[in-house]
């Protein structure tokens, strides 16, 4: 008979590790940094958003349109809806430099916006 | 797209295959006049799983903002943990199916309870279909595809699905199920843990969950998730080209657990003594 001593410890390894992994604390503090963001008459505003590097940051994204809309970033590796008149929140981790481009995905058409970190 | 199609075909496989033994059977001990229960239950059952889809869609509208996140992280899970549980027990269980179908086809028609016959194509269809709208309404929340591709590829794989056990019906193909099976359970697990993945994500947006490091790595350059041969392995393997350390994490996490109560006691020990349907 083949011994499954391995194969046990990997499970319990792998599962300890999930835990720790999924247990850690969420590493966004209260008092993190906030930017507000709006949609409004078909566009973003500002379009263009500054961030400092490696601090996270919480986006705050209004929807003052009369549909819903759906924030989207690839570089960002988001996708949320926003229904009309609400606000959703945004965590963002600590990002490295660089330009990182957001749409509304239900709707093609209007202009991408921009964060950018420094 | 192609997810979708795997997971419709190889669930309606399962199904299309208990109903198709039991037709065989029918036919073989020469009461082809009760297919018609057997119709029965496959109707019956579909009704009641369009029934389910409804539902489901149903409450996914009662949630908004973070609220929706979670609850469509939850359903994610759901699905993984359903779609996990059932490629485990397949895998245990392979070749005690149709010998314990039959039986309890027969000591239905022994017994004179012919709407028995319905109620077992009834519960497997009903099983699977249920499998499917859970783990199709995870995959639609995980990935971008729209409703109607979503819908094409279900009813393709679908389709190929009552080809494939029509023909098994027929006797005019010899197909290897093994391999079928051995093929979309490597195919599910992978697109199970990039749905696992993709629900991590969402609760790290939504600040339940910490990414750990924002960005593990970005090869955006070489494989980009809006074309299409990236958009392909994010739907198969759960790419991502920007992935935090969390989801990796998750990604890796899930196989050992799952490969390990897959090959751990699948030696038969215990499969001979199940009366199910599969």
């Amino acid at each position: 008979m083949r011994s499954k001593a391995p194969l046990l410890t990997l499970f319990l390894a792998s599962i300890s590790a999930l835990a720790i992994v999924l247990g850690c604390p969420v590493g966004v503090a209260a008092d993190d940094s906030i930017k507000e963001l709006q949609f409004r008459d078909g566009h973003f505003e500002p379009s263009t958003l500054t961030i400092s590097a490696n601090a996270p940051v919480k986006l705050r994204v209004k929807n003052t349109a009369a549909n819903p809309i759906e924030f989207e970033s690839f570089e960002l590796n988001r996708e949320r809806v926003v229904p009309p008149g609400q606000v959703i929140t945004v965590f963002l981790p600590a990002l490295s430099p660089g330009t990182y481009h957001f749409f509304d995905d239900f709707h093609r058409d209007v202009p991408q916006g921009t964060l950018i970190v420094k | 797209m192609l997810a979708t199609f795997i997971v419709v075909c190889r669930e309606s496989l399962e199904a299309t295959l208990v109903v198709v033994i039991l037709l065989a059977y029918l036919r073989r001990i020469g009461q082809a006049d009760k297919y018609r229960y057997i119709y029965l239950g496959v109707v019956a059952a579909l009704a009641a799983c369009l029934v389910f889809a409804r539902i489901s869609a149903y409450l996914e509208g009662l949630f908004e903002g973070a609220g929706e996140e979670i609850f469509q992280a939850s359903i994610i899970a759901l699905a993984v943990v359903v779609v996990t549980t059932m490629v485990i027990w397949m895998h245990r269980q392979a070749g005690s199916l149709r010998a314990s179908l039959e039986g309890q086809a027969a000591l239905a028609i022994e017994r004179g309870q012919v709407l028995s016959l319905a109620l077992l194509a009834a519960l497997a269809v009903f099983r699977e279909g249920c499998e499917t709208v859970l783990f199709l309404w995870g995959l639609a929340m995980s990935s971008t595809a729209s409703t109607g591709e979503m819908l094409g590829a279900g009813a393709a794989g679908a389709a190929a699905a009552v080809v494939m056990g029509y023909l098994l019906f027929l006797g005019a193909a010899r197909l290897n199920l093994k391999m079928f099976f051995e093929v979309t359970a490597a195919a599910l697990l992978l697109i199970a843990a990039g749905m696992l993945a993709q629900a991590a994500n969402k609760l790290i947006g939504v600040g339940v969950l910490p990414a750990i490091v924002g960005q593990v790595w970005n090869s955006a350059w070489l494989l980009d998730e809006r074309r299409p041969l990236g958009s392909i392995a994010a739907m198969l393997l759960g790419y991502r080209s920007r992935p935090s350390l969390m989801e990796v994490a998750v990604y890796i996490l899930y196989f050992p657990p799952v490969l390990f109560l897959m090959w751990h006691t699948s030696n038969g020990k215990r499969a001979s003594a199940r009366m199910q349907t599969r």
